[in-house]
């Protein structure tokens, strides 16, 4: 048996050997990962996207897809199937086919796509028109499958919903995904030579996240392994409460966690329309400028953060949610939009669009420039930009774009309905983001009105790991007091191998020691607050932020829960004994 | 503000019922022990003394008979036996009755209390019967008790053997236990609270209370306390202190054992726990002004004990629950978190156990209609402790301002003095 002592310095040794090998994979992983979405381009794979929709035009799978192989390349191009010819296929490295539905693709589209001797990627349906290469499949009858799994390296993870996919047997090649049903498993994702297929037309959430994973064995893009997570201070505005945001950005600050603060400029009360600028309120400014020279990414989280009636933090800001269009007319003006047929003639209707859309533009870029303006007039410099509730319009992006180089959160998939909207796993530079990189939000919020936050939040980072450099993206809102916080950073702490974005790093500012000395009230003079009222204040705090009433809780339950084991041991040993006792008993009754 | 008033009335409650816990662990291991020493202490074959028994009895011609009964059945050499009923000022045919058995049986008395010497309450009569009776040994049974036939040799055997004791007391049991809910719930109780609260306190502090029945005083102790207080609403607890502060302490005994009738309906009971909690209240503002003068610590102890109890408890447990209805409709801010819920269902599940240990001490009453009732206990009965202190405290407030006379209220009919309600298990 060997001594204590040498027990101990065996296990320094251990100690020191795994803090080293964790601390190398840790660096070679981050550098690989920043790497692998903001490339130059110029190594990169240019990919076609062919696709077959119902309506000729780019989906919401096709917007998914979109962002998915932003992750992979800026080279993207996508063109509907009828309109496929033989030039757009210069210079492109991989073709990938979606067939969303069944229907005998047009012979020219099919003779393209033959000729293609590179890397073809064909998903859904009509992949068995594009010629000799997909004879290693057999399409059968479409299968229900409940979980879904690599063949190796990560857990297989269950599905919500049962998800129909393509029942395809092979003959050759390697499985990339399965598929479960029971205790049978499907081929979800195949490749054979430079060939490959996905077997569903679904590519929407939750698919999508498998076969993010699978397509860097696709595309021959390994990435290490390892996660990034993105954290957001959310929702704070010039009605935050001071000590809660500098609590929450000085934990993290303090355990050198970098973060985002998503920032609304100005607040607006609802009932009393009153406007609260961000430069009203000095105490909170000057929080923020220590934050942000603590590390702090400050991110344009809209300038009002609502377009119509609603407090800050409610509404959609570049959308407008109660006619689902975007925002085409001052929010006061009800008129409701005019379909074609009110117009006489094409152009006209065309004119009035053109209209519209110019509202849009200048709305918005006024709402940017503005929130922009007053910030940086504080010395506050927003890195990145975040749609109120994820929501705005395709030409919406391209605006932002012109200002912005980062996104955040997630993404509106179309023109037409809000509520499609979604993220990938991992950052990404799609197509229609106009140069922007999105840090997608992946797992959500703490949510205090769920009975289970920490859980929910739990199950969702579960899936986005299945994906090798997958962001754990998610934020919190700094009102709920810092103890959240800390139980959601320490469950982040448990996950092997993640690595916290910085996005002020990625987006390359540099925030001076020195706060610059642009134009900011002065602090009011404050009334001396009473000594009761300070103590109060003092003792507050102190249970608020100091851990060991927490600790003296936690012990108060470890020894009850003992109590409790005890006593019911106790109980039944009474239980047990209750004929002796009866004897006994008889005995001095008498 | 509201986040300190959480703490405040989170900690007072909490060191309520982590002290409740460790007194069901006290219990618990008094259980295991307190017989140990009766097969010695019967070998030590000591001459028997003289005991009388002592009954107040104010209009009981339901229950007096029966009582008596109990009496003579005792298993004490009825040489060394008085009993005396103290008819106090009877209009029934309590007296009658008590007559008729001292007309058979020699050594049953009966003592008579007539204006102006009547009607002072429990402690009057006690001392009416303390004044004609003989006895080395003083043993107090109420009007409506059935002691076992060793009860009293019990009571006698601890006394004797054990010197520095000056009051002996045993255990009592609710024989209409199985009548209503009501009667079920009381049962539960006092088997708590004499398991928790009696054994649990004498195991750690040597502190017992006089549960007003089924008890032995020496006579040379109560000589010297100068009898009962007859201005005490709780004359026990008060003869408790006393009896402390004499430098004596009270052994609990349960293996004499008496069982009495408890309230069988809700406005009965309401009157005695009124009663009771008052005379507590009385008690703890009596002594808390000379709490540091007190010779027994340990009594000191229990006075904070009872404090803590009737004042600052119960305030927490109200501010708390004031707390969590306005948090229902305002938002407090509250930083509770997941511990205080935690701690929360532990209160809950720390109250069941407790509860089911004191039953699994009795041999048949860990069934399974008990457990339910226990589960109920909780959120119905142990809740309307609440409302009967608030209301005692209400009446002597009342009393205090407007300078009132205190009155004995007799328990009607199931009459049975016994003492502070154990404090009820609280959520926070």
């Amino acid at each position: 048996m060997p001594s204590k002592s040498s027990i101990s310095t065996y296990n320094k040794w251990v100690r020191t050997a795994v803090s080293l090998i964790m601390l190398l994979t840790l660096l070679t992983g981050t550098a690989d990962k920043l790497l692998a979405a903001g490339g130059d381009g110029a190594e990169e794979p240019n990919i076609l996207v062919v696709y077959t929709t119902e309506t000729g035009t780019i989906n919401e799978d096709v917007r998914m897809l979109d962002l998915v192989l932003g992750h992979f390349s800026t080279r993207l191009h996508y063109v509907a199937d009828a309109e496929l010819t033989a030039r757009d296929l210069n210079g492109v490295d991989y073709l990938v086919y979606y067939g969303d539905f069944s229907q005998h693709l047009p012979s020219h589209t099919k003779e393209v796509m033959r000729s293609f001797t590179g890397t073809l990627l064909a998903m859904g349906k009509n992949a068995e028109q594009l010629g000799e290469r997909f004879s290693f499949l057999t399409w059968n009858e479409q299968v229900s499958i409940q979980m879904v799994s690599k063949p190796q390296g990560v857990d297989p993870v269950q599905l919500d919903i049962n998800m129909p996919i393509e029942g395809v047997s092979m003959e050759q090649g390697e499985v990339l995904l399965e598929g479960w049903k029971g205790i049978y498993a499907y081929p979800l994702m195949m490749k054979h030579g430079n060939t490959a297929y996905f077997a569903s037309t679904s590519f929407s959430s939750p698919l999508s996240l498998f076969a993010a994973e699978a397509f860097h064995d696709v595309f021959g893009i390994p990435h290490q392994p390892g996660h990034l997570a993105l954290l957001r201070l959310e929702d704070v505005h010039p009605q935050s409460d001071p000590k809660l945001v500098l609590e929450a950005g000085s934990y993290l600050a303090d355990k050198g966690i970098p973060y985002v603060i998503a920032l609304i400029p100005v607040y607006t009360n609802s009932e009393t329309k009153e406007l609260v600028h961000l430069k009203d309120r000095p105490e909170l400014v000057e929080v923020l400028r220590t934050l942000q020279r603590r590390g702090a990414s400050i991110t344009l989280h809209g300038y009002m953060h609502y377009y119509r009636d609603s407090e800050t933090g409610e509404g959609s800001e570049f959308w407008d949610m109660e006619n689902n269009t975007p925002i085409s007319k001052p929010p006061e003006d009800t008129t409701p939009i005019k379909e074609r047929y009110e117009w006489p003639s094409q152009e006209e209707y065309e004119q009035y669009q053109a209209s519209l859309a110019q509202y849009e533009e200048t709305y918005i870029k006024s709402r940017i420039e503005s929130g922009i303006k007053e910030l940086t007039e504080l010395g506050l410099v927003p890195v990145a930009f975040e749609a109120p509730h994820y929501n705005m319009s395709q030409s919406g992006y391209q605006i932002t774009s012109r200002y912005f180089s980062y996104l955040l959160g997630q993404v509106q998939f179309n023109q037409t309905d809000w509520h499609q909207m979604g993220a990938p796993p991992f950052i990404s530079k799609p197509a229609f983001l106009h140069g922007m990189t999105l840090l997608p939000e992946t797992v959500g919020y703490y949510d205090p009105h769920s009975p289970t936050p920490m859980q929910d939040i739990r199950e969702n980072a579960q899936q986005v790991r299945f994906v090798r450099d997958g962001v754990i993206g998610m934020f919190f809102h700094p009102y709920l007091g810092v103890e959240p916080l800390k139980e959601l950073i320490a469950y982040v702490e448990t996950l092997p191998d993640v690595t916290w974005i910085d996005v002020r790093k990625m987006a390359g500012y540099h925030v001076e020691e020195e706060a610059p000395d642009t134009a900011i009230a002065q602090p009011e003079t404050e009334p001396a607050q009473s000594i009761e009222a300070e103590l109060i204040e003092k003792i507050a705090t102190f249970l608020r932020e100091d851990s060991w009433t927490q600790r003296i809780l936690w012990g108060i339950v470890a020894l009850v829960t003992c109590m409790v084991l005890l006593f019911t041991l106790y109980t039944w040993r009474n239980r047990a004994n209750l004929r002796k006792q009866l004897f006994l008993e008889r005995d001095l009754d008498g | 503000m509201a986040n300190l008033l959480f703490y405040l009335s989170l900690t007072v409650i909490w060191i309520m019922l982590l002290y409740h816990m460790f007194l069901m662990q006290g219990g618990y291991f008094h259980y295991l022990r307190y017989a140990r020493s009766i097969p010695d202490w019967e070998k030590n074959e000591l001459p028997k003394p003289m005991v009388s028994i002592l009954i107040p009895a104010h209009n009981e011609e339901v229950v007096i008979e029966r009582t008596i009964k109990a009496m003579l059945r005792l298993e004490y050499p009825k040489e060394k036996l008085e009993i005396i009923v103290i008819n106090d000022n009877s209009s029934d045919r309590t007296g009658e009755i008590c007559d008729s058995y001292a007309a058979k049986y020699p050594y049953v008395k009966v003592v008579h209390t007539k204006p102006p010497h009547a009607g002072k309450g429990k402690s009057g009569a006690l001392n009416q019967g303390l004044a004609h009776s003989t006895g080395e040994i003083i043993v107090v049974y109420d009007a409506d008790n059935t002691p076992e036939r060793k009860a009293v040799h019990y009571l006698v055997l601890a006394l004797q053997n054990d010197p520095q004791a000056g009051v002996a007391v045993g255990k009592f049991r609710v024989v209409n236990a199985a009548k209503n809910l009501l009667t079920h719930f009381i049962n539960i109780e006092t088997i708590c609270f004499q398991w928790m609260a009696q054994a649990g306190r004498f195991f750690w502090f040597r502190v017992t209370t006089i549960p007003g029945t089924n008890f032995a005083i020496r006579r040379s102790i109560i000589e010297k306390l100068g009898g009962w207080d007859e201005k005490a609403l709780a004359e026990d607890t008060e003869l408790t202190i006393r009896v402390y502060n004499a430098g004596h302490y009270i052994r609990f005994f349960p293996a004499a054992i008496t069982w009495e009738q408890e309230p069988e309906n809700w406005k009965v009971w309401w009157k005695q726990r009124t009663r009771w909690a008052r005379g507590n209240q009385y008690v703890v503002l009596k002594f808390m002004g000379r709490l540091f003068s007190l010779r027994k610590k340990s009594i000191m102890f229990d006075l904070v004990y009872f404090f803590f109890t009737y004042f600052l408890f119960f305030l927490g447990v109200i501010v708390s629950d004031a707390l969590f209805v306005t948090n229902l409709f305002v938002d407090l801010h509250l930083e509770v978190g997941i511990v205080a819920m935690i701690l929360w269902i532990l209160a809950y599940f720390l109250y069941v156990t407790e509860v089911m240990i004191a039953l699994s001490i009795e041999r048949t009453e860990l069934n399974a209609k008990n457990f339910w009732i226990v589960l109920l206990m909780y959120f119905t009965y142990s809740q309307l402790w609440i409302v009967l202190v608030l209301y005692a405290l209400y009446l002597e407030i009342k009393r205090v301002v407007f300078r009132q006379e205190l009155k004995w209220y007799k328990t009607e009919r199931f009459a049975a003095e016994k003492k502070s309600v154990p404090p009820t298990e609280r959520q926070v």
